[in-house]
Order: structure tokens, then C-alpha cells, then sequence
């Protein structure tokens, strides 16, 4: 069989279940022929608006319709404003992005670098205080980070607006918070990465036949630490979207993260379902990209999915040592 | 060349490298992983065996030379590289020689290459030159097929080949090899010891081979050095050291070499250790002679994609009533595969398993079989829990088959460890404070609590040092005659086989390939493969049961 | 690991913290000054002592007039019972499923490998706040259920990685064909050496349940006043962060120590361990 298709197949799969999750969470969160009228409305009305959303057919249609509103982009109604859910979540989203894009950005630049430096210096001071950085960085949540901050810099000293979006000095704070704490995923990652593949006897073959280090670093090192590191740069853009979220109402940001806490505060169920898919579906498709680029980096790879077109005798025996 | 002929004259030379004074300490590490005072020459185009047990600091040499010990270690000495004296403390200074002056090989041939980069890559990285050239001297005939090919795609031997034309790419003086054939099948090893053999004296390089072999170094080198722990403690002419050895540990470990010629005694033990603990009786000998059938099995393995593979092509083979019977093969061949299908490891598609006349059908397991049949795998380590104390892995069998009361199991167990010379001080320890040994002993100590009537031993000794490998083989010899156990004996190594086996079997790609007493079978081997497999053995001078004539340097 | 001393400076330290916030949670009433419900409107926001306060409120009190030092040690012992609660579910919900599907394999295997990849793909924090929005409101027991299913597919992936290498493992094989049952096999051996990996992974991500209380408390979407936590104090406080600092910084120092010094413990742990 073919791999991309199996692959293909897992993520509709995973998005499935998504959508199931979202459904069933949806049943649950209440009637919503009673969220939409006021309770002095007749029966009939209910009953003709039950009729016409499908409510008394068999859950499993239910399911069908709910599948075929959502291919039409529809996520239904936000009770707390009265528009499109989707189109509220999407009127937000741009802020959302203008800050996670940048904090994860500058969480690279500044994280694998610093995993790069502590690895080449593995057991010196520069590594354990690397190590030591990074474990606290890990043990502190951006919104405490933002805090302190918040404190001490517009506060205390009174040099950065503390909330809102007033200039560009509005981004220093937000994004720090969400930096600090994934330069330190990052670096911690990044080392222990770095140190696996220094450790492979690869790197000592090649240091015996006389190739210079920052050679080896650069042609045997940094390729086999690439794989990792892409994995975990797709893993974590998710969850770096969910402490933008987080920041954002800390630092009262008129973006979605802080639509989705209102959301959920509020019971306003469509706004949270929408922000769910958005997020899950292209975390589906983040990730079924990053495996599609395994493919390109690693030919073990390549080969072993090749191998699910390949005629069977090309094999190697899967016995290994009998 | 020429210059290597001319400087081979008449002119005493000068060593190429001197090394003297070698220490190394380790500051995390204890005293067995310590070297003290190594010194020894040289010559240009010379070769140099250095063996020992594992522990004997042969490695740790080898990296103390070529200045790639960690960062923590501490080492002391001098060498003369050419002419030059460098200090062995400082690695710095030793960096600049490797590559163009010295190189080296290790054993694991596989990870010696980046999994990411071509075969190509690999010798672009180091000339400028055709990389063909040096593929081709390493002993790969068609260089250009390979160029594209990635590490996981080539065999074993394969890579250790292109390892060598790595190394041989900036032309070193001198080749350090750490055990580079010992992941390989023995017909393989065979190609490159012979193929080593011949570049040394091409190119007039000096080569250090590194090894735990004896008949490999007596194959392949000029002199050789025996360490044991840490220290250097006989050196001189190959055929000296191994014919008439000096040191008594040289003594000890040339006599545990299992060998045809001592052929059933025992190696370094006197017969009957476990005359300590009464055994019960051997099982009255009744029903057939045959004790252990296989009626034309056949084994299928799937592979991912679904598509099956043939480990085992409908083999059919006996184990008689207290008889040793070897089963050879390279890796690959099916041979621990055929061995499973008799415990319900491996099931076979077609074809019975005979227990004494009964069908073993593991759809439908009784008790009675798993005690019958005992296994015992390659690696002790992996064989006994890592969480567990000795005495209770020993006990387990008993308490799974509920055979006696509990203080029973425990002096059973107790007894059987004590026999299997296990000291007493041992049982309540964890598998990871034992040696690789003492380990085996407990493994086969466990597989004796039920008094089996069937052994298993799948590669037991191959991941032992030479002298615990010869205490196993006794043990297993005495096994045999006081209680009258059958054995199936599986390995790769010959020379074992050779020594402990009443009849071998050899199998080939899931084939049956030959069958017959030991003597016959080695003597006068039918198969084509069997003889190619037979001459490959490397051998020790007076031992050789077939007068095999010692590698000569060809191109 | 330094190769100087099996147990460093820091992790002593790291040690000596954690006990002192689990006697803390354990004796949390009996060391309160004031009841944490006692409201006192004529003491509004009292300084600490070390800001000018005095010793009735020791820790100063908010904007209820509410001792602080009696809503920390409140808030220490709901915040750590409930990632306790939390991370305990969740490995042993992981451990359990993973264990299952790594042994048994075919389609339990499938089934279990598309909720872990679900788990995994879907950030966590969005899956939690859908399930918070549709829970019931103020409802403890659902909120420690929610916060074990955070992080249960990294149990599961791990033990299921167990289960699966051990099936290949000769002192797995040793005792299948000594006859040993799998039930035995797998409580007897797989699990007793899993269990080291279980710990560590459990040390590791207890301080990010924390975090994750925390967090949700904070937003006002996780425990509900009256009933209070760590995180609650802080996002009660936060309107306060000009006038009264201390109603905001004393609880957010308190949780950055005790999710520090488990981290610490943590980090240690996995290192001596090894595993990733």
C-alpha cells in the first residue's frame, strides 16, 4: 500500500475525531432550540425549529448534518454577540498570530542556539547554567512571567505600557513572556538532541580519520539534529499558540485568545467549537507536513516508505540476526 | 611502493611509532579501566595484534594514541611518531596526525556512518580523488554501484569496507583497528582480514589490530601484545607468543580456547562441579531415541508491508537422547528461528514440532512442555529481569508451575545456583552487579529448576570473554553426563561448535544445508558452503584440526 | 551529570522546599492565623510585615481584608491536592492504556495510537477549555478530571514503548517459555521496570499540571471563588497589581518555588535515570 495514502488516511482519522469530540461536546453543552428562544416561546415554534435543524433525527445523522453545516463553513451562532461564530474567531485571529509568530520565532533564534553552545561545552559551567536556565524556564508559566514584568517594567519603573495595544513597545512585554519560556524548551531540546548525536560513533569515525571538528559539526552534526528539531518546532507552534492566548488576556490583547477565554467564561459554546477546529485542523495539517518532510531529510525514511510500493523481495529480511 | 622497498633494505629502521610509558586513569572510573606503563614499537608496514578480554584496556589504548579519549580521562606517556615525540596528555597535539598520518576503524560498522550521506559523500569529505579508487582497494569490486548508496541500504561487511576506504583515503602510515570484524559473519571476516593483510603491504602501512580472537591475531599479525587488565603482560613474535607462551596468563587463556583437539574434556575445569548437588536420576530412558523433532517446519515472517518472507524453508531435523547437536549458520540463516518453533517462540506455518512423539502444538501449550524445554538466550544480560533478584528469577519457574511449598523452591533454587558455581553472596543481588558470566550460570541455573530434558542454547557463549565462555562449555559438558540432557547448541562460532558438538547441522537462508557427526562434517565437509564456512575459521598453529594455511599477503 | 557528589547543592535545596510545601498542604488549617473566609473590610489591603505591616497579618490581606498567609496555605494545599490528583490519574490512565496496546497490539493498538496522536496533535489547552466550557460550574471532581487528561498520552506512549521492546526482550521471552501468564509478566516484570521511567515522567510533568491550574484558576475558568488556589489569588488580585503588589506577588513567588524545585527534583531524576 501506499504510505502517503495510509498517512493521508491517519490524519482524516485524527480530524475526525476532532469533529467528533467538537459534536459531542456540542450535545452536551445544552439544547440549543433552549439557548435560541426565550422560555415564554410556544412549543410549536421548538418543535418546527427541532424539525428543522434535524434535532429528532437519529444521532448518527445528526452527526452527518453537523459534518455537512461545517463543510459550508458554517459554525454556527455566537448567542453573545449574534454573528457567525467563524467569522468572529477570524476577526481576531490576525492579532493572535502577530504575536505567536514573532514569539516563536524569537524562541528559536534564541533557544537553539543556546542548545547548540551547551552541547559543544557539554558538562562545563556554560552547560549546566544553560541546563539550570532552561529547567526554570520550563517551571515558569508565561502569565507569571508577564506578571513580574508587568511589575517591574511598567509599574515599577514605568518604562512599557502595561496593557493594550498602544505602540510597538506593546509587543516587548507579550512576547517576552512567551519567548523566555520556549528559548528554554527549545534549548533544552536542542542539547539533549546534540548530545545523542555527538555521542554516535559516527562522530568519533569521523574525528579518527583526521576531519576537523567544526567540519564534523557542520556535515555529520547538524543534519541529524534537524529531524528532531523539526518534530518539536511543529509540536510546540500549537502550544505556543495557546499561551498567546493566555498573555493576551493577561495584557488585555484584543485577540482571539482573549475572545476565547470571554467564550468560555461566557458558556458561548459556537466561539469555543470554532477556535477548537481552527486550531486542531491546522495543527493536523502542521503536522502531517512535518512528516511528509521527514521523507526529504532522512533516506531511511524515504526508503522505508518506498518500500510499501516496491516489490516484496527487495526487502531487507526484517530478521535481522537469527 | 618503491620507497617502501627501498626503506625495507638492509638499513636497521627506525620504528614508526614508539610508545612508552602509556598510563591512563579514569577520574569517574575504577581500577579496571586504568592503564599502567604501556611501551612497545612499531615498524613501518608492521602488524601489531593487541589482545585481551574485555576490560583489558585494548581500546583504551588504541583511543589514548589516537587522542580520542573523553575529555575526562588522564593520560600520562610519550610517543614517537615518526621521528617526533609528542606528549600522549594532551590530545591537542595528537589531533593534527589523524587522518594523514594515522586513522581508525571500529567495530560496529554500521553507526561508523552517517545515516543521512551517501557512500560518496562520505570520501568527498576526505580527497580529492576519485573515491572509486579507494572503495576499490578496500575490497569493494564494483566501487561505482555503491557510491549512491546510503549506510542502512549495505551489509555489514560492507560498511566496514567503506569504513576502511575512509580511512584509507588520506593515506595513514598507520591503521588502528578496535575489533573491526567482530560484528561480522565469519566468511565476511575472512574477506577483510585477508584484504587488510594485503593493503599493509601495498601501501607499506603499519596496522594495529585490536581483537579478543587469538586465531585472528595468529591469521593476521606479525607480533602481538596480550594485555589484561591494564597492563601489557607478554609481547613478542606471533608464532612465539601463541605456540610457546610465557605469562601464565597467556597460558590460561590459550587453553580455554575450545578446539577439536581436546575435542568433549574439559576445557579449563576438572570434570563433575555438579557432583555437589544430587540431582535427581536422568528420566528413565523410554519411548523412541528421537527426543526433539523437526518434520519439514517452515516459518513465514510478515514484513511491514504486509508480504511474507520464508525464515525457515522446511527443515527437518533430530535431537537424540543426550546428544550435543550443533546448529551452525551465519546471521540470516534461520537458525534461532527453527530453535523457537520448540518453545512457541516462533510458530511454524507448516510442518510439526515432535516432543518425545507428541505433537507440540502451541495453539493448544500444555505444562508439561515448558518444562521440558528450556531455552537459553545469547545475552545474559537481557535474559534476566533488571528489577529482580537473583534467587527470585532463579525460583520463578518453580513458583510458575507451583512445584513445592515455598521454602522448598527457595532451597531448590539455592542448590541449583550453588551447583551452577554461584556463590552464595550473590543471590539477593540485581542482574546489573554480576559479570556477564555469573549471569549465564543464573540464567542456566533457572533453566535447570525444572529439570528440562530438552536445552536450548541460542548463541549462549557468543558474548562472553574467551575463559567464561570456556567455564559455560564445561558446565554444559557436565550437564550432559550427569543428568543425561539433550542439547541444542546454536551458534556462528565453529570453533565451538567444533569442540562441544557430538553432530552439527548447517543452515543457510532458512535451508538445511548439511547434517552430520562432527568429526566427518569437519574433516570432510560436502557442501560447497560448508567448506567455504570451515575455511574461514580462523585457526591457532597446532590446534587446527584442518591444516589451514596461514594468509599470505596478495593483492 | 557533575561528576562531583551524588547529591548537588541545589537539588538538596530543591528537596528540603518540596518537603516544606507538602507539610504545608498537610497542616494548612492548623497553621492558619485566620479562618480564609473571614472577611474584614475595615483591614483592607494591610501591608506584609516586611512592607510596613504588623503581625496580625503577617503576609498583609486583600481587598476583603482576608489574611493572605491563611489564603496561600489554602491555596497551597487545594493547588498541589489537585495536580497530585491530576497527574496521578493521568499516569495511571496512561500507563494502563499504553501497557494494553503495546502487549496486546492489532487493533487496541490502532485505536489507542489515534487517541494518543489526537492528544498529541491537538493542543491541550484549547481541548481543556472546550470540556471546561461544557462542565458543569464549580465542579471540583470534573476539574481533576480534566486535569488528568492532560498529559496521559505521554504515560501512554512511554509504557507503551515498554510493552512493546519488552515482547522482544529474552528475559520477557525467558519466562513465556517457562509458561509464565502475560498478566503475570506484564505486573511482575514490565511494570516493575517502567516504573522508573513512570516516576520521572510523572516528577516532570506534576510542576506543569501545577502551571496548568494555575493558569486556568487565574483566567477565572478553573477553581471557583469562594474556594480558592494559587492561581485564583492571582487573578483575583491582579486589578491590584498598582496599589497592593504583595496580594499578586506573594502567591506567584510561592508558585514558582514549589514548581522549581520539582522541576529541579525532576530534571535530576531524569538524568540519573536516562530517560528522554
Amino acid at each position: 500500500m501506499n504510505w502517503l495514502l495510509l498517512r493521508s488516511g491517519r490524519a482524516i482519522l485524527t480530524l475526525l475525531l476532532l469533529l467528533t469530540f467538537t459534536f459531542f461536546t456540542l450535545a452536551a453543552s445544552g439544547d440549543p432550540a433552549l439557548q435560541k428562544f426565550s422560555p415564554d416561546v410556544d412549543l410549536a415554534t421548538i418543535a418546527a425549529f427541532r424539525e428543522k435543524w434535524g434535532l429528532n433525527e437519529p444521532i448518527w445523522k445528526q452527526f452527518l448534518i453537523y459534518l455537512e453545516r461545517l463543510a459550508h463553513f458554517d459554525f454556527g451562532m455566537s448567542y453573545r454577540t449574534g454573528r457567525p461564530a467563524l467569522e468572529v474567531v477570524l476577526d481576531r485571529v490576525p492579532v493572535t498570530l502577530s504575536l505567536a509568530i514573532p514569539s516563536i520565532v524569537l524562541s528559536i533564534v534564541i533557544g537553539i542556539p543556546l542548545g547548540f553552545y551547551a552541547a559543544m561545552n557539554k558538562g562545563r559551567l556554560a552547560d549546566r547554567i544553560t541546563i539550570l536556565v532552561a529547567v526554570m524556564g520550563l517551571a515558569i508559566p508565561p502569565f507569571l512571567l508577564g506578571i513580574f514584568l508587568m511589575y517591574v517594567f511598567s509599574i515599577w519603573l514605568g518604562w512599557l505600557p502595561p496593557s493594550g495595544y498602544v505602540n510597538w513597545t506593546s509587543y516587548i512585554m507579550p512576547v517576552a513572556s512567551i519567548s523566555a519560556v520556549y528559548a528554554a524548551i527549545f534549548a533544552r531540546f536542542t542539547r539533549s538532541a546534540m548530545v545523542e548525536v555527538m555521542s554516535h560513533p559516527m562522530i568519533e569515525t569521523a574525528k579518527a580519520s583526521g576531519l576537523a571538528t567544526g567540519l564534523v559539526q557542520r556535515v555529520h552534526v547538524l543534519p541529524n539534529v534537524l529531524l528532531p528539531l523539526v518534530t518539536i518546532t511543529a509540536l510546540e507552534f500549537g502550544n505556543v499558540v495557546t499561551f498567546a492566548a493566555v498573555i493576551e488576556n493577561l495584557f488585555s490583547w484584543p485577540g482571539a485568545g482573549t475572545l476565547l477565554i470571554e467564550a468560555v467564561a461566557g458558556r458561548d459554546y459556537a466561539v469555543v467549537e470554532a477556535v477548537l477546529l481552527l486550531t486542531g485542523s491546522t495543527m493536523i495539517l502542521a503536522n502531517f507536513l512535518t512528516d511528509l518532510s521527514y521523507g526529504l531529510i532522512d533516506p531511511r525514511i524515504r526508503d522505508y516508505r518506498r518500500a510499501y510500493r516496491r516489490s516484496p523481495d527487495q526487502l531487507p529480511s526484517p530478521e535481522g540476526a537469527a | 611502493m618503491i620507497e617502501a622497498n627501498q626503506s625495507s633494505g638492509v638499513v636497521p629502521l627506525q620504528p614508526l611509532l614508539s610508545i612508552k610509558g602509556l598510563g591512563v586513569g579514569f577520574s569517574t572510573g575504577t581500577a579496571t579501566s586504568t592503564l599502567s606503563s604501556i611501551s612497545f614499537d612499531l615498524m613501518p608496514g608492521e602488524i601489531l595484534g593487541i589482545v585481551g578480554e574485555s576490560g583489558s584496556g585494548k581500546s583504551v589504548t588504541c583511543r589514548a594514541i589516537t587522542g580520542l579519549l573523553p575529555n575526562f580521562a588522564r593520560v600520562r606517556g610519550e610517543m614517537i611518531f615518526d621521528g617526533q615525540s609528542r606528549s600522549l596528555s594532551s590530545p591537542r597535539m595528537l589531533a593534527p596526525l589523524r587522518g594523514a598520518d594515522m586513522a581508525m576503524i571500529f567495530q560496529d560498522p554500521m553507526s561508523a556512518l552517517d545515516p543521512l550521506m551517501t557512500v560518496r559523500r562520505h570520501l568527498r569529505l576526505r580527497t580529492k580523488e576519485d573515491p572509486a579508487i579507494y572503495l576499490r582497494q578496500a575490497g569493494i569490486d564494483e566501487p561505482n554501484t555503491l557510491l549512491d548508496t546510503y549506510a542502512h541500504q549495505l551489509s555489514g561487511g560492507q560498511c566496514q569496507r567503506v569504513a576502511i576506504a575512509c580511512a584509507l583515503s588520506r593515506n595513514p602510515r598507520l591503521l588502528i583497528a578496535d575489533e573491526p570484524t567482530t560484528a561480522l559473519d565469519v566468511t565476511v571476516q575472512a574477506g577483510i582480514l585477508r584484504r587488510l593483510k594485503a593493503l599493509s603491504a601495498e601501501r607499506n602501512m603499519a596496522i594495529i589490530f585490536v581483537t579478543h580472537d587469538l586465531a585472528v591475531v595468529y591469521q593476521l599479525c606479525d607480533r602481538v601484545l596480550v594485555m589484561h587488565q591494564g597492563q601489557v603482560v607478554e609481547s613478542g613474535d606471533v608464532k612465539t607468543v601463541l605456540t610457546a607462551p610465557k605469562a601464565p596468563y597467556t597460558q590460561d587463556l590459550i587453553r580455554a580456547i575450545p578446539r577439536p583437539a581436546v575435542r568433549g574434556e574439559r576445557l579449563v575445569t576438572v570434570p563433575g562441579e555438579l557432583g555437589q548437588y544430587s540431582f535427581p536420576a536422568p528420566p528413565a530412558i523410554a519411548g523412541g531415541h528421537q527426543l526433539l523433532e523437526f518434520q519439514a517446519v517452515k516459518v513465514q515472517y510478515k514484513r511491514p508491508d504486509g508480504s511474507n518472507v520464508d525464515a525457515v524453508k522446511d527443515v527437518s531435523l533430530t535431537l537424540k537422547r543426550g546428544e550435543i547437536l550443533g546448529l551452525v549458520g551465519e546471521s540470516g540463516s534461520g537458525k534461532s528461528t527453527l530453535a523457537k518453533t520448540a518453545v512457541g517462540l516462533a510458530r511454524p506455518i507448516s510442518g510439526n514440532v515432535m516432543l518425545d512423539g507428541e505433537r507440540l502444538d502451541w495453539n493448544a501449550p500444555r505444562m508439561q512442555w515448558r518444562r521440558d524445554i528450556q531455552y537459553i538466550f545469547q545475552d545474559p544480560r537481557g535474559a534476566l529481569d533488571p528489577s529482580a533478584r537473583i534467587l527470585s528469577q532463579v525460583r520463578m519457574p518453580l513458583d510458575v508451575h507451583r512445584l513445592g511449598e515455598a521454602s522448598e523452591r527457595d532451597a531448590r533454587a539455592r542448590a541449583l545456583m550453588r551447583a551452577t558455581r554461584l556463590e552464595d553472596a550473590l543471590f539477593s543481588r540485581k542482574p546489573a552487579s554480576l559479570s556477564g558470566g555469573q549471569r549465564q550460570r543464573a540464567t542456566i541455573a533457572r533453566a535447570l529448576t525444572l529439570q528440562p530434558k530438552v536445552l536450548i542454547c541460542d548463541e549462549s557463549v557468543s558474548a562472553l570473554d574467551v575463559s567464561i565462555q570456556a567455564r559455560v562449555l564445561d558446565l554444559l559438558m557436565d550437564l550432559r553426563e550427569k543428568l543425561g540432557i539433550a542439547i541444542l547448541f546454536i551458534s556462528h562460532d565453529l570453533s565451538v561448535i567444533d569442540h562441544l558438538c557430538d553432530r552439527v547441522a548447517v543452515m543457510r537462508q532458512g535451508e538445511l544445508v548439511e547434517e552430520g557427526e562432527t568429526e566427518a562434517l569437519f574433516r570432510q565437509p560436502v557442501a560447497d558452503y560448508t567448506q567455504d564456512l570451515i575455511a574461514a575459521i580462523p585457526r591457532l598453529p597446532s590446534f587446527a584440526g584442518v591444516q589451514i594455511a596461514r594468509i599470505e599477503a596478495m593483492a | 551529570m557533575s561528576p562531583s557528589g551524588n547529591f548537588p547543592l541545589l537539588i538538596v535545596a530543591s528537596f528540603l522546599i518540596v518537603a516544606v510545601f507538602v507539610l504545608l498542604a498537610i497542616f494548612a488549617a492548623p497553621l492558619s492565623p485566620h479562618n480564609v473566609a473571614d472577611i474584614n473590610l475595615l483591614a483592607r489591603f494591610r501591608p506584609p510585615v516586611f512592607l510596613g505591616g504588623t503581625w496580625d497579618y503577617p503576609l498583609g490581606t486583600d481587598r476583603l481584608g482576608r489574611d493572605m498567609l491563611s489564603l496561600i496555605l489554602r491555596g497551597i494545599q487545594i493547588s498541589l491536592t489537585i495536580a497530585a490528583v491530576g497527574t496521578i490519574c493521568g499516569a495511571i490512565f496512561g500507563t494502563t492504556l499504553g501497557l494494553l496496546s503495546g502487549w496486546v497490539g492489532g487493533l487496541l493498538d490502532n485505536l489507542v495510537g489515534i487517541l494518543v496522536d489526537f492528544q498529541a496533535t491537538i493542543p491541550n489547552l484549547i481541548l481543556i477549555l472546550a470540556l471546561v466550557t461544557i462542565m458543569p460550574e464549580a465542579n471540583f471532581v470534573a476539574f481533576v478530571i480534566i486535569m488528568a487528561m492532560y498529559g496521559w498520552d505521554r504515560y501512554a506512549r512511554l509504557a507503551r514503548a515498554i510493552a512493546l521492546n519488552a515482547k522482544n526482550q529474552p528475559y520477557v521471552q525467558a519466562q513465556q517459555v517457562i509458561g509464565a501468564s502475560a498478566f503475570r509478566i506484564v505486573t511482575r516484570s514490565v511494570l516493575p521496570n517502567f516504573m522508573a521511567v513512570l516516576l520521572v515522567t510523572m516528577s516532570l510533568s506534576f510542576p506543569q499540571t501545577i502551571l496548568l491550574e494555575t493558569t486556568l484558576s487565574f483566567l477565572g475558568i478553573g477553581i471557583q471563588p469562594p474556594d480558592t488556589s494559587l492561581g485564583v489569588l492571582i487573578g483575583e488580585g491582579r486589578g491590584q497589581l498598582y496599589n497592593a503588589p504583595w496580594v499578586v506577588l506573594l502567591p506567584a513567588s510561592v508558585i514558582l518555588l514549589a514548581t522549581i524545585s520539582i522541576s529541579m527534583l525532576g530534571d535530576w531524576a531524569r538524568d540519573r535515570v536516562g530517560v528522554d
